[in-house]
């Protein structure tokens, strides 16, 4: 009878103690955000990680999806002949929602998981545990630089993917399908206002707070050696894409 | 080649990012419509079914505007329009609800109004607006056509359907074609004739139509004269039956007459002595009447070939010239009184350092728009100062005198004349009765005017200069200010404020031209 209490206790004990780490984590990487030391070199070293080295990746996914989206809707609108209007919903579909979820999933797989993979193998060596000792908080060094670094290169990159996507999308509609170009550019520019752009945008600074706090609370956490480090990084990964999708609907229910 | 340096990678990456974001969001704007220094307008319409804000307004397919607002107002549609700053649209402008493309977009067109009506200022409404056909209404009026239709067909379906109508037709078109047949073969076997017989006719036409040609006038008066004879006829017969009936009865004078034969013969004898005396008449009277005629056929002639007064009167050139000489001269006076123009003025100034008043009552005289005299009176209480240095040399004592004359409560005269160039106009003449030149500017339509006076110009002392500015905020009311005498020394100089009004006067216009005129 007992063990049955504790199976259903101990996971939800469990999820209520990962719900308030993760705040407390959070809280105290803002707090150090207006707290000297300010580690601007740190802050860089991220940026450039998170930023410029996801670039290929997101670019290749935005083109991608823009021309596949292309070629979709295409042979949806071909059916009453309402070929122009392809370029409008592919770049709505892209502004508002395919930029910022494709590329926070990508920068999740990839820049989130090498945080929790980075952070947990520091955390199994003692690393964090030295800094402690050198009197240098781990989370004013490790974390708040990679959540701000988050926060501001996400929706860099959202921009990017929104305009490789549709400069690929284009590419398909105008080059290979044959729409006619003026159409295809008046529809676009006529039908998507700035408003997507940005709330888009806004969405995707979330993102980048979601996947970098996630990456750094499951690697600050991790217990158990190098399988403890491997876990912690597949985690990260599933964690972060449930919550970037999941908030995705919120954000876009609160927002449009 | 050195590496770039981490934060030169990361500040390349975000300005690009930045850059592509500034050139997706110039994009998207679209140049359709600048928001700019744009304007309101409302239009009123009874269905503004499918119509959105920010929806296009245009004009004649070109964007200028947007629906920037759409709210209900007594059960109507009330759109705010916003039209860009540029696009003037006037009064009789009529906005219209369109569909545009196949998903059936509404917008609002505009057309414009003629471009001589005024103009729409912002926030006015377009009175004119025409609602968007309802799909539904169109429906049932095209029902109701259609049900129209049905009865015609019915009708005629009863009329003409079932063994009966068809019998009729049949017999109908048999008919037909028995009459045509006949028809051909009469034609046929006339054919000769007939063309014979109508040669005749149209001979014979224009014939009739030349003699009717030639006598046209005497056919209308033959036959006006034969209708007026053929009633007179009527009326005589009518008389003359009466009258045979009562002689043939033997009644009245003439039947008793007419039955008696001595009477008879007395009548043949009185008719005899008629007939010689008419011969005689006839001579003498035709001849008088003859001469008469001759002479008044003199008369005319004479005054067609020019001879005499009238005939001079009426043949000269000259007095066709004359006359429209003096027709030119008068209507050239009758618009000099036209543009004649005459005001009455009065206006005072406060002299604040003077601690006094001056007031002028004018009459200008304008003749021409560019021209006018001014003449008028003022009353000048501070007057002028005379100081006159006297030295008499008495018993080899010299003593220097110094008088002050201070001429007091002055009536003084004013006479300008006035030449207008543009906005500027020069004066010269009488001012305060000493002899002055003056010149004015006049601003936003006469109604400010910047006048500086010259006069006074004494060879011992400073001229008298006087700065004056007249503002008319409504007609005949004026509000002076200026400075008078400014170089003539502390004590000379004095600023004022004032106020006058003038009057347009038509009596003295009238006066003055010597003639009356119908007042306008």
């Amino acid at each position: 009878m007992t063990t049955f209490f504790e199976m259903l206790g101990r996971p939800t004990l469990a999820l209520l103690e990962g719900f308030g780490r993760i705040t407390v984590l959070f809280l105290s990487a803002v707090s150090w955000l207006f707290r000297p030391p300010f580690r601007l070199r740190l802050l860089f070293k991220q940026m450039e990680f998170v930023g410029v080295r996801s670039f290929w990746v997101v670019a290749v996914t935005g083109a991608f999806t823009g021309m596949v989206l292309s070629l979709q809707t295409y042979y949806g609108f071909r059916t009453f002949s309402a070929e122009s209007l392809v370029g409008a919903t592919m770049a709505l579909a892209i502004t508002r929602e395919l930029g910022p979820v494709i590329t926070a999933l990508v920068v999740a797989g990839r820049a989130g998981s090498a945080i929790a993979a980075e952070i947990g193998t520091m955390r199994v060596s003692e690393q964090i545990d030295a800094l402690s000792a050198m009197a240098v908080d781990p989370v004013q060094y490790l974390v708040t630089p990679r959540i701000l670094a988050g926060v501001i290169m996400v929706p860099m990159l959202v921009v990017m993917a929104d305009f490789v996507g549709i400069a690929g999308g284009t590419f398909v509609g105008v080059g290979l399908l044959d729409i006619n170009a003026g159409l295809f550019m008046d529809k676009m520019t006529t039908i998507v206002e700035l408003d997507d752009i940005f709330n888009g945008l806004i969405k995707s600074a979330v993102f980048g707070l979601i996947l970098t706090l996630v990456g750094c609370y499951k690697g600050f956490y991790t217990t158990g050696g190098a399988e403890g480090v491997g876990r912690a990084t597949t985690e990260s990964v599933v964690v972060s894409s449930l919550c970037i999708l999941v908030s995705d609907y919120f954000l876009t229910a609160a927002m449009f | 080649m050195k590496r770039l340096s981490l934060e030169a990678k990361v500040g390349f990456f975000i300005l690009v990012a930045i850059a592509l974001l500034g050139y997706m969001a110039t994009r998207v704007q679209g140049p359709g419509f600048a928001r700019k220094g744009a304007y309101t307008l409302t239009a009123y319409f009874d269905s503004a079914t499918g119509l959105a804000k920010n929806v296009p307004v245009e004009i004649a397919g070109v964007q200028v505007g947007i629906v920037r607002d759409i709210s209900l107002d007594n059960g109507r549609a009330r759109v705010t329009l916003e039209i860009s700053e540029g696009v003037r649209l006037t009064k009789n402008s009529e906005a219209l609800i369109r569909t545009k493309g196949i998903l059936g977009d509404k917008y609002v067109e505009i057309m414009p109004g003629l471009p001589g009506a005024p103009p729409l200022s912002p926030g006015d409404r377009i009175v004119q607006s025409t609602s968007p056909t309802d799909v539904d209404e169109l429906m049932a009026e095209l029902g109701r056509i259609a049900g129209d239709v049905r009865k015609v067909t019915r009708s005629l379906a009863e009329a003409l359907g079932g063994e009966d109508g068809a019998r009729n037709l049949a017999d109908i078109l048999q008919n037909l074609r028995d009459v045509s047949m006949a028809l051909n073969e009469t034609v046929q076997a006339n054919q000769k004739q007939a063309g014979q017989a109508i040669e005749n006719i149209a001979a014979f036409s224009a014939t009739l139509r030349e003699l009717g040609e030639e006598n046209r006038q005497d056919l209308r008066k033959l036959v006006a004269a034969a209708s007026d004879a053929s009633r007179s006829l009527e009326i005589t017969l009518a008389q003359l039956s009466e009258i045979s009936q009562k002689v043939n009865q033997g009644e009245g004078a003439l039947g008793q007459l007419v039955n008696d034969p001595a009477t008879a013969r007395r009548i043949t004898e009185t008719l005899a002595s008629l007939e010689s005396l008419s011969a005689k008449l006839e001579g003498e009277t035709v001849e008088s009447l003859n001469s008469t005629l001759a002479s008044w056929k003199d008369i005319s002639n004479r005054i067609n070939r020019g001879e005499g007064t009238l005939g001079r009167l009426i043949h000269d050139d000259e007095t066709i010239n004359q006359v429209n000489s003096a027709l030119a001269n008068v209507n050239e006076y009758l618009g000099k009184i036209e543009s004649f123009r005459t005001y009455i003025s009065y206006s005072g100034e406060y002299l604040f350092d003077k601690d006094d008043a001056r007031n002028y009552i004018s009459l200008r005289i304008q003749p021409k728009e560019d021209k006018y005299y001014l003449l008028g009176v003022v009353d000048d209480p501070p007057g002028k100062e005379t100081v006159t240095h006297i030295t008499t040399v008495t018993n080899g004592v010299t003593t220097n005198q110094t008088v002050t004359e201070l001429e007091e409560d002055q009536i003084k005269i004013t006479a300008q004349i006035a030449k207008r160039y543009g906005p500027v106009a020069l004066r010269g003449g009488v001012f305060l009765s000493t002899g002055g030149v003056a010149v004015d500017y006049f601003l936003f339509d006469d109604q400010v005017t910047f006048s500086l006076e010259a006069f006074d110009f004494d060879p011992e002392e400073a001229p008298h200069l006087k700065f004056r500015a007249d503002w008319s905020p409504i007609r005949h009311l004026h509000l002076l200010g200026g400075v008078d005498d400014f170089v003539g020394g502390d004590d000379r100089r004095s600023y004022f404020v004032g106020a006058g009004i003038s009057f347009y006067d038509e009596d003295i216009k009238t006066l003055i031209s010597g003639a009356p005129l119908p007042s306008p």
